[in-house]
């Protein structure tokens, strides 16, 4: 019922790229989203104390795939995606849904939106927020009010979720240029679609986490005891192999004065 | 706690168990996981709150579900033979030893499904007004939705 802005060559596509290899859901991305916003133009993202829940344009879900050792913890961020094909958009019966034709954000203006809830029905990713508050339909902006804010410096124009991520595993830019920063990133790292085959081309990326480290190199042997002896001998060995190499010892050697220490605190921490 | 050792233990999710230590012992609900060391238990700190504190609602998770794990610590250290109380603290630092309590774990009975201790909820305090059922935070001086304003932060970034 909405029309896409016409696709042409070249259009940029804003969006987000999110690693899941180093999101450790800290949660930083969803508190900063909604401290920008709710004094935005969206705000305020009210929280309704029966529901135990409120407006958030940002939500992570933690996740545990696997058994065993094999288990791992995945943090996974959700937020608009900012799709080439939103059906969100082309379902909203007044307008108030649109596809910016000059980077692709979807935003909802909320002067026409009458709340009818269509676009979260749509939305297969579950980005839509309404706030039953204001009785209008809210998303992400990919913080469109701070990436184009002339009065900010020109390193903080970027979304509040980004800027936030104390794990830097969120990434923004243009995913429409191949050699822009992010796109090199998903091409390097197989970043992927989420939901591929629902056919709405979303623009934001996730990039999968790497595979699992096994054996004594991170410890997950319970068999091997960890102690600063080990620690000592390991960087001994090193230090041989960069004595050879001519390169500086990074410790003194096991024989030296610093495993003496350290035999001694390991001592003495194991009472 | 680990799924594996909570199998051993015959417990599932939500199930009660007592946690007892050389102090105390609490009661809680149990959540298994797999990425805990079998022989480790965990919760966060402070997760939990008595009814009605923080201005909270009596009937809120953080009062019903959450629980503290403070009952089951003590300052000191279990007796040594002559006596002598430790401190339970870091020999080197002096911080406070939160992370290697030694528990029991038992499952509860059936008619045990509740976290202990539990205390009467408290009453707000005089003067406080009443807890809103919407929060509007930087709702400015909005007061109707269709009110709409300019962006104010645009304007007070522009002038500082």
């Amino acid at each position: 019922m909405t029309c896409l802005p016409a696709p042409f060559p070249g259009q940029k596509k804003l969006g987000l790229v999110i690693d899941l290899d180093t999101c450790v859901g800290c949660h930083a991305c969803a508190v900063n989203c909604k401290e920008w916003n709710a004094s935005g133009h969206s705000g305020p993202l009210s929280d309704f104390e029966a529901k135990s829940d409120g407006v958030w344009f940002n939500r992570v879900h933690t996740y545990e795939a696997g058994e065993g050792e094999a288990s791992r913890t995945v943090h996974f961020p959700r937020s608009c995606l900012h799709c080439e094909e939103p059906a969100c958009v082309t379902v909203c019966p007044t307008g108030a849904s649109y596809k910016r034709a000059e980077d692709g954000i979807v935003l909802v203006n909320a002067d026409t939106c009458i709340g009818c809830k269509l676009c979260s029905w749509a939305c297969p990713y579950g980005a839509r927020e309404f706030d039953e508050d204001d009785g209008v339909m809210k998303k992400c902006t990919l913080c469109v009010d701070k990436i184009y804010n002339e009065n900010l410096p020109e390193e903080d124009r970027q979304p509040a979720c980004v800027a936030t991520c104390p794990a830097s595993a969120r990434h923004f830019g243009d995913l429409g240029d191949p050699n822009s920063k992010v796109s090199k990133l998903v091409a390097e790292r197989g970043g992927y679609d989420l939901m591929p085959e629902m056919g709405y081309k979303p623009v934001n990326k996730y990039l999968p986490p790497r595979p699992k480290k096994t054996g004594a190199s991170c410890g997950s042997k319970a068999s091997e005891e960890f102690s600063l002896i080990d620690l000592a001998e390991r960087r001994a060995a090193k230090d041989e192999i960069a004595v050879k190499t001519g390169a500086e010892p990074t410790l003194a050697k096991a024989d030296g004065k610093g495993a003496a220490f350290l035999r001694w605190a390991d001592r003495v921490l194991s009472r | 706690m680990n799924r594996a050792t909570a199998e051993k233990h015959g417990l599932v999710d939500g199930d009660f168990v007592w946690v007892t230590s050389h102090h105390s012992r609490i009661k809680v609900p149990v959540r298994t996981m797999e990425g805990v060391n079998p022989n480790t238990v965990w919760t966060w700190n402070a997760i939990g709150k008595r009814k009605g504190a923080w201005n909270l609602p009596k009937d809120a998770p953080e009062g019903e579900q959450g629980f503290l794990l403070n009952h089951t610590i003590s300052e000191l250290l279990p007796p040594e033979k002559d006596g002598y109380r430790y401190s339970n603290s870091d020999p080197v630092t002096g911080q406070a030893a939160w992370y290697d309590l030694r528990v029991r774990i038992e499952k509860a009975a059936e008619t045990e499904q509740a976290c202990d201790p539990s205390f009467p909820p408290l009453e707000r305090p005089p003067g406080m007004p009443d807890r809103p059922d919407v929060l509007r935070f930087e709702a400015g001086g909005r007061k109707q939705p269709w009110d709409r304003r300019p962006d104010p932060r645009a304007g007070r970034r522009a002038a500082s």
